[in-house]
């Protein structure tokens, strides 16, 4: 069965100065394997939220990651991974306390990094996030 | 039937703290934590980079098995380190730990870590090898090759693609061609056309298409290469709409290298 991919959306609509007009999704589900696009402060509906607050940037981000996983028929029990890029290490407090909160009850691994930037200046934090549909509990 | 996350919490704990975990597994793959090995009175020599590395390694290969697995079912690494000089060091160690296992890799240079002693960080792709064994393709050795257009002494046996069941791993590509030649300086759309090339090469040599790409994960070493990097990358896609971050790093393998793309891609 070919690949889910949800809440396609055209790059022309929401990156700036690009001359290709492609689709890109935010979801894409194979099988039982759920993958998302990193997730920022930026809503689903493209809108940013939390300019200069890197927390609310993260809650953001999380906010969408539930959406996402609920519209592909996962859970956040279901996360296995999550991979945090921040900008400044100033940030890791903040973030990971948003993200705990969360995650709570979860116990996904981690990884977390300090990178140069992201898609946008604005952007202090990116979530990535892969989870897994366990065996027998796949519902559409 | 709910995953197993094995070493939960604990101090000193894993990445997310009393939150996370240390391995998570769900059916035959197998999710680790980012790994570090910075002790105390650590400096940031060579030496201390190849100390932090083996001490990576020897827990990895702890924590794998007690998951049941082992380093023979690595798929794919991806080596972070925050300064071009612990390349050497980190690799050379990763290389003795990981003889012949010829895992795809992807290399970054990224800003810092949880905390600043720490010089470099390993995520691996794991799935466990039930019956079939993972199938490598174009196996290579490190010092046969080039990273931009330096030869750099690694001692790593890698490969450029792993099929693990559905899932198809494949090295990180950037501009230079499956020939080892870089032929585009300066030039991100450049560089990112000809890894997506490499990329459509590869996934059918694995059985898969540009079709079966989940995720992509694009890397630059400057922001303003992201919009050219990116263009090319949507082009190579072909209209396959798919799941991307886009992260601007301090540098890659080689400083001729202004772009690299990981695509994790699942046979339909």
């Amino acid at each position: 069965m070919a690949h889910l991919r949800l809440r396609k959306f055209n790059t022309r609509d929401v990156y700036e100065g690009g001359r290709i007009a492609n689709d890109m999704c935010m979801v894409v589900r194979a099988g039982n394997f759920i993958f998302l696009r990193g997730q920022t402060g930026f809503t689903l509906d493209h809108k940013f939220v939390g300019k200069g607050d890197a927390a609310a940037q993260a809650d953001q981000a999380m906010k969408n990651v539930k959406v996402l996983l609920d519209e592909a028929g996962a859970k956040m029990e279901h996360i296995c991974k999550i991979t945090t890029y921040i900008t400044d290490r100033a940030y890791r407090e903040p973030v990971y306390a948003v993200v705990g909160r969360h995650l709570k009850g979860v116990f996904p691994c981690g990884t977390g990094l300090i990178v140069n930037g992201l898609a946008t200046p604005d952007m202090l934090v990116e979530i990535d996030i892969e989870a897994v549909i366990p065996e027998g509990e796949a519902s559409r | 039937m709910t995953h197993d996350r094995l070493r939960r919490g604990g101090s000193p704990g894993p990445e997310l703290g009393a939150n996370g975990c240390m391995i998570v597994r769900a059916g035959d793959a197998i999710f680790v934590a980012g790994q570090t090995g910075a002790g105390a009175g650590m400096g940031r020599g060579a030496e201390d980079a190849a100390t932090q590395a083996d001490r990576v390694l020897l827990n990895l290969k702890s924590l794998l098995e007690e998951a049941g697995s082992s380093l023979g079912d690595i798929c794919k690494l991806t080596v972070y380190i925050d300064d071009r000089a612990h390349r050497i060091p980190v690799y050379r160690t990763i290389g003795r730990h990981l003889r012949g296992v010829h895992p795809v890799s992807t290399g970054l240079i990224v800003r810092g870590f949880s905390r600043p002693e720490i010089l470099f960080a390993l995520d691996i792709a794991v799935v466990s090898q039930r019956g079939a064994r993972h199938r490598r393709l174009r196996k290579y050795h490190s010092d046969a090759t080039r990273y931009g257009n330096e030869w750099q002494p690694l001692d790593c046996e890698f490969c450029m693609a792993v099929i693990a069941g559905k899932h198809v791993f494949l090295r990180g590509q950037t501009g230079q061609t499956l020939e080892d030649r870089l032929l585009v300086r300066g030039d991100a759309h450049a560089q990112a056309a000809q890894a997506m090339q490499n990329v459509r090469v590869l996934l059918a040599e694995a059985g898969a298409s540009i079709a079966d790409i989940c995720r992509i994960v694009l890397y630059v070493t400057d922001r303003a290469f992201l919009v050219p990097a990116r263009e090319a990358v949507l082009e190579g896609l072909e209209g396959t709409p798919c799941a991307m971050s886009e992260i601007v790093v301090k540098g890659l393998a080689s400083t001729e290298l202004l772009m690299e793309v990981d695509v994790f891609a699942m046979k339909a």
